[in-house]
């Protein structure tokens, strides 16, 4: 679960700073230089998340005797 | 643990909880099979160790368990025919042996409702053949007839599904119905129809109860037919984003499903409840084949359902009203595996604009920075050419203006030098003038002299300083001033004549 919140942060977090860049009008390079890092990061561990990962596949049964 | 004793138990478990119309966790606990099957205890202690089994399921059980925990088939398997010539059956015993007969007997049976009567948790009637005029008892539990959702009436036909079986104490051959279905498509699209609108009418279908389905979903409950393309379908287009998929195997065809399906939804709201969605999936199919999907308790379990409910059902031209009741529904299990991954895809997609759009960013930034330098350099040696230029321009006019300067001051030198011959005869030339005309005028005035005129022997007489021009400007005995050439006279006047 928490993976999957970490995640949805990055992903919210990326569109921010993608906002960021399109809100300023006269961009601090120093600053923008810190988003891109920042944006980095967030990308390199979301692609870490998002690359290719085998689905778990189980079959489940009613346990009856539980409701004994 | 052994596998064959294991099957044998729970094979036996089977058998025995039909023939007491009970449930199987009634006969021996899942857990209690198990621990047998591990321990394989050889004698009644050891039996008694394994949990759940207490002195009274030792009594009704304890011998067949041993037994088949030793191996052997269990005593309530068919006896050869041999065996049963020479047996002397008690009743109960014939009883058992025709009851495990009657295991075999699970069938769908057509027939017309008569002597229909509900009792407190049951319902009884009897299912006649319209043809021959014969009868089949049949009795239903209370809450299996709810699930049924068709309300019995009598004279109506109807489907049975269920099996038969023999109630010892009354001796009387029953058969149990499992569930009632509607004989026809008519009956069946009236039903569906009635059943649409009432809940319609209720609000179980409105958009304001359908939640969202979370982004990134991560855990599926699917409950649908293990042997069925659904769940190939499904997992074959859902892609490989690390979902945890929890199968419930269930019955898909037929109205008898509804009771797995109930199952289904109750067992993961129950057992995973943190899951992020129950897909409850088939292929298409005719109202018949989706009847358990048009069933009231259904339909009511999946609206009340805690987790979310994606509905991917084939179907024909009826819309199956567990469908509806979903809070997202599609038509396949394919487009169901799509509706789970769409925010995944959109994750990545969206992953990898923002990674270029960020970047194109900032290189567009760096390249205006850049841009913005060569400006100011350019503007810069722009303003040094033009101070130059400026300070070349000032040199020449200064230049220029000396030249000037200097030009003015030859001019005026010679102007000046020029100018004081000029004056020196201008003013030789005024002056003569002026003294010719001096002379002139002293002639002149030496010509008018009044004292010049006295000398002559003229004088001047006044009154009061004014000359006296007429005798009217003086009266008798007035006192007047005569000017002569060497003095002044004073004389008055005596006497005037005109």
């Amino acid at each position: 679960m928490t993976k999957e919140t970490n995640l949805t942060q990055s992903l919210k977090k990326l569109e921010e700073i993608v906002e960021w860049f399109e809100s300023q009008k006269e961009v601090d390079v120093e600053k923008g230089l810190e988003k891109v890092k920042e944006g980095a990061a967030l990308i390199k561990s979301s692609k870490e998340r998002l690359k290719k990962v085998e689905n778990e596949f189980e079959e489940v049964k009613k346990e009856l005797e539980e409701e004994a | 643990m052994n596998k064959n004793i294991l099957q044998k138990l729970k094979d036996w478990r089977v058998k025995t909880a039909r023939r007491e119309n009970v449930e199987l966790f009634r006969v021996v606990s899942n857990q209690s099979v198990e621990e047998i099957a591990e321990k394989k205890p050889q004698g009644k202690a050891e039996l008694l160790e394994i949990k759940g089994i207490k002195e009274k399921k030792y009594a009704k059980y304890g011998e067949e368990i041993l037994a088949m925990v030793r191996g052997e088939n269990p005593t309530s398997s068919p006896l050869l025919i041999k065996e049963r010539e020479d047996k002397i059956f008690e009743v109960g015993e014939y009883l058992d042996f025709l009851i495990e007969k009657l295991l075999e007997t699970e069938a769908r049976v057509r027939g017309e409702v008569s002597d229909l009567k509900f009792w407190r948790k049951t319902i009884s009637f009897d299912l006649k053949d319209k043809k021959d005029g014969s009868s089949l008892k049949c009795f239903m539990w209370q809450d299996k007839y709810e699930i049924s959702g068709v309300q019995l009436e009598e004279g109506i036909e109807i489907m049975v599904w269920g099996d038969s079986s023999i109630r010892k104490q009354w001796g009387q051959l029953n058969f149990q119905v499992e569930i009632i279905e509607l004989v026809g498509e008519g009956a069946l699209k009236k039903a569906y129809d009635e059943l649409k609108k009432k809940l319609d009418l209720e609000g179980l279908f409105l958009p304001e109860r359908k939640r969202k389905l979370r982004p990134l979903i991560n855990s599926i409950g699917i409950i649908t037919s293990v042997h069925g393309d659904a769940v190939v379908d499904f997992r074959a287009n859902v892609g490989n984003y690390g979902f945890k998929i929890k199968l419930f195997d269930s019955f898909v065809e037929g109205k008898q499903a509804v009771f797995n399906l109930i199952e289904g939804i109750e067992f993961f709201n129950k057992k995973y409840p943190d899951i992020d969605v129950i897909v409850i999936t088939r292929g298409g199919g005719s109202l018949e084949s989706l009847q358990a999907f048009n069933t009231e308790v259904l339909v009511r379990e999946i609206a009340d359902s805690r987790i979310p409910v994606l509905a991917g059902i084939g179907h024909e031209k009826d819309v199956p009203l567990a469908a509806l009741a979903a809070d997202l529904m599609v038509s396949t299990p394919t487009a169901a595996a799509l509706e789970i991954r769409r925010s995944w895809d959109e994750a990545i997609h969206g992953l990898e604009s923002s990674e270029k759009y960020i970047l194109n960013a900032f290189q567009n930034i760096l390249a205006e920075k850049k841009n913005s330098i060569l400006e100011s350099e350019r503007t810069l040696s722009g303003i040094l050419a033009d101070i130059f230029e400026r300070f070349r321009r000032a040199r020449e006019n200064l230049k220029n203006s000396l030249v000037k300067i200097k030009m003015t001051i030859d001019y005026d030198r010679n102007y000046l030098s020029n100018a004081g011959k000029k004056l020196s005869m201008n003013y030789i030339r005024l002056f003569s003038n002026f003294v010719s005309a001096m002379k002139l005028l002293a002639e002149k005035i030496t010509l008018h002299n009044p004292e010049r005129q006295l000398k002559l022997g003229y004088s001047l007489v006044s009154f009061n300083n004014k000359i006296i021009r007429s005798v009217k400007d003086v009266q008798i005995g007035e006192e007047i001033d005569i000017k002569i050439s060497d003095g002044e006279l004073k004389s008055k006047i005596i006497n005037k004549n005109l």
